[in-house]
C-alpha cells in the first residue's frame, strides 16, 4: 500500500505554494510596467467585445446569404442559426473546394432537412464558413467543436476558417487522422480577434476535440486563407 | 452557458475613471501570481498581465461595478492566457534561460515539487486551480472565468487534486 498524503495535506501544501506565489506577487508588481490608460472614454468591448457595427455586418451578411441563396442559386449557404445544409449538399462539397459555406450549427443540426431552414434561430450567428480540404460535415462539426465553451469570445465572428492542418498539396505524416484548425475572425485582418483553436479527430473526418490554438502556430496555408478575400454568398 | 457575462453588469454611478483605474491596478498582484500559477512562467505571466490591463483599460467604461472587478480581470486573463500565452511560451522556452528563485522564507523543495506536479496539469486545470484557490472565485466564477460549466469546473479541480495527490505522494 502506498502511503499518500492525505487530501488535506495536498490541500495544505498548495496553499502554501499559492500563498507563496501571492507574496511574490505582491513584492514583483509594482516593478512591473503599467499599460498607459486610454485618453478618454472608450467603447465598450471595442475590439475584445461585440460591437453595434460588427453585430450590423453580420446582419448586412446573413441578409445577403439568404438572399443570394434564395435568387442566385449558389452553392455558398447563409448561416441563419437554422440548418440550411442538407446531408447530400455535404457529399456534393469537393474535397478542394476552397470556400464552402455552411451552418455554423451543431453537426447534428446541419444535416437536417432543409425544410427546417426558416426556424428561428437558437443560437447567435456566427458568419461566413469556409471549409478549405474539409469536408462541410467535418467541417461543421469542427466549428461546433471549436465554439462550444468559447461562445462569448466567437459570437462577434464575421467569418470563420476551417482547414486541415496539412497544406493542400503536401502529404503529411499525421498522428490524427482528422487534424483541422479553426479560425474565428471578429475583427477582420485585426489578428487580435481571432480566435484559434486545433481541431482533431481519431478518424478521418470525424472531428472529436477542440483545444485553443496559437495564432503564430496557424499554418501558413491558413493564414494566407485568412488574409485573403472573403468570399461572398 | 446561463450564466451573467460579468462584462454586462449594470453601472453603477459616482466612481470616477481615474479611481476605477487604481482599483484595477490594486488587482495587480493577484493577477501576477494567478497568471503564474497558469503559465508557470514569470516571463510569460507578466506579458499577460499587462495584456490583460491593456484590454481592461480600453474596457473601463463599461465596468461600473465594484464587485465584479476582480472576476472581470481574471476572466480576461483566464480567456488571454488560452489565446495569447501559447506564443510566448514557445518563445520564451528558446532563450534557455533558468527560472527565478522562490522568495526568501519558502520551503524551496517544497515548493518544487508542488510546481512540478502542476506543470503535469492541464493548462485549463491549473488555471481552475488558481481562479479558485487562489484568486478566490466561486465555483460559478471559475466556470465563467474559463468558459465552460460549472459542473466542468469542479470536474477539473477534483481531477487536478487527484493528480498532485499522485504526484506528490512521495514528497
Amino acid at each position: 500500500m502506498v502511503d499518500r498524503p492525505s487530501e488535506a495535506e495536498v490541500d495544505a501544501r498548495l496553499r502554501a505554494y499559492l500563498g507563496a506565489e501571492q507574496r511574490q506577487a505582491e513584492l514583483d508588481f509594482p516593478g512591473l510596467a503599467r499599460p498607459a490608460p486610454p485618453a478618454g472614454p472608450t467603447r465598450v468591448g471595442n475590439r475584445d467585445g461585440h460591437p453595434v457595427g460588427v453585430l450590423a455586418a453580420v446582419v448586412a451578411v446573413l441578409v445577403f446569404a439568404v438572399l443570394g441563396s434564395r435568387f442566385l442559386g449558389g452553392s455558398s449557404v447563409g448561416i441563419t442559426g437554422a440548418p440550411t445544409l442538407t446531408a447530400g449538399a455535404n457529399a456534393s462539397v469537393p474535397a478542394s473546394a476552397p470556400s464552402a459555406s455552411l451552418s455554423a450549427s451543431p453537426p447534428s443540426a446541419s444535416l437536417a432537412p432543409p425544410t427546417q431552414s426558416n426556424a428561428p434561430s437558437a443560437r447567435p450567428s456566427l458568419g461566413i464558413v469556409e471549409c478549405g480540404q474539409i469536408s462541410a460535415a467535418a467541417c461543421a462539426k469542427a466549428v461546433a467543436l471549436a465554439r462550444a465553451g468559447h461562445e462569448a469570445e466567437v459570437a462577434g465572428a464575421t467569418r470563420i476558417v476551417v482547414d486541415d492542418t496539412c497544406p493542400p498539396t503536401v502529404v503529411c505524416d499525421r498522428i490524427y487522422p482528422f487534424d483541422s484548425i479553426v479560425v474565428f475572425v471578429t475583427a477582420g485582418a485585426d489578428t487580435t480577434g481571432w480566435y484559434a483553436f486545433s481541431v482533431v479527430g481519431k478518424k478521418a473526418d470525424t472531428p472529436t476535440d477542440a483545444t485553443p490554438w496559437g495564432l503564430p502556430e496557424l499554418p501558413a496555408h491558413v493564414v494566407q486563407t485568412l488574409k485573403g478575400p472573403q468570399p461572398t454568398p | 452557458m446561463d450564466a451573467v457575462e460579468v462584462t454586462e453588469l449594470v453601472p453603477a454611478d459616482s466612481r470616477t475613471r481615474d479611481a476605477l483605474v487604481e482599483e484595477l491596478y490594486g488587482h495587480g498582484p493577484m493577477l501576477l501570481a494567478a497568471a503564474r500559477v497558469i503559465t508557470l512562467d514569470t516571463e510569460e505571466a507578466e506579458d499577460l498581465v499587462q495584456t490583460t490591463f491593456e484590454i481592461a483599460l480600453r474596457r473601463i467604461d463599461g465596468l461600473r461595478e465594484p464587485r465584479a472587478v476582480r472576476a472581470w480581470l481574471l476572466t480576461i486573463q483566464t480567456r488571454e492566457a488560452f489565446r495569447v500565452v501559447r506564443r510566448l511560451r514557445r518563445l520564451v522556452r528558446l532563450d534557455g534561460r533558468v527560472g527565478e528563485i522562490a522568495a526568501d522564507g519558502t520551503d524551496l523543495a517544497r515548493d518544487l515539487d508542488v510546481r512540478k506536479a502542476l506543470a503535469g496539469l492541464p493548462r485549463r486545470t491549473r488555471a481552475a486551480i488558481a481562479l479558485h484557490y487562489l484568486a478566490g472565485l466561486t465555483v460559478p466564477e471559475t466556470a465563467i472565468a474559463l468558459g465552460v460549466s460549472p459542473n466542468t469546473v469542479k470536474s477539473q479541480l477534483k481531477a487536478g487534486l487527484g493528480r498532485l495527490r499522485e504526484e506528490l505522494r512521495d514528497g
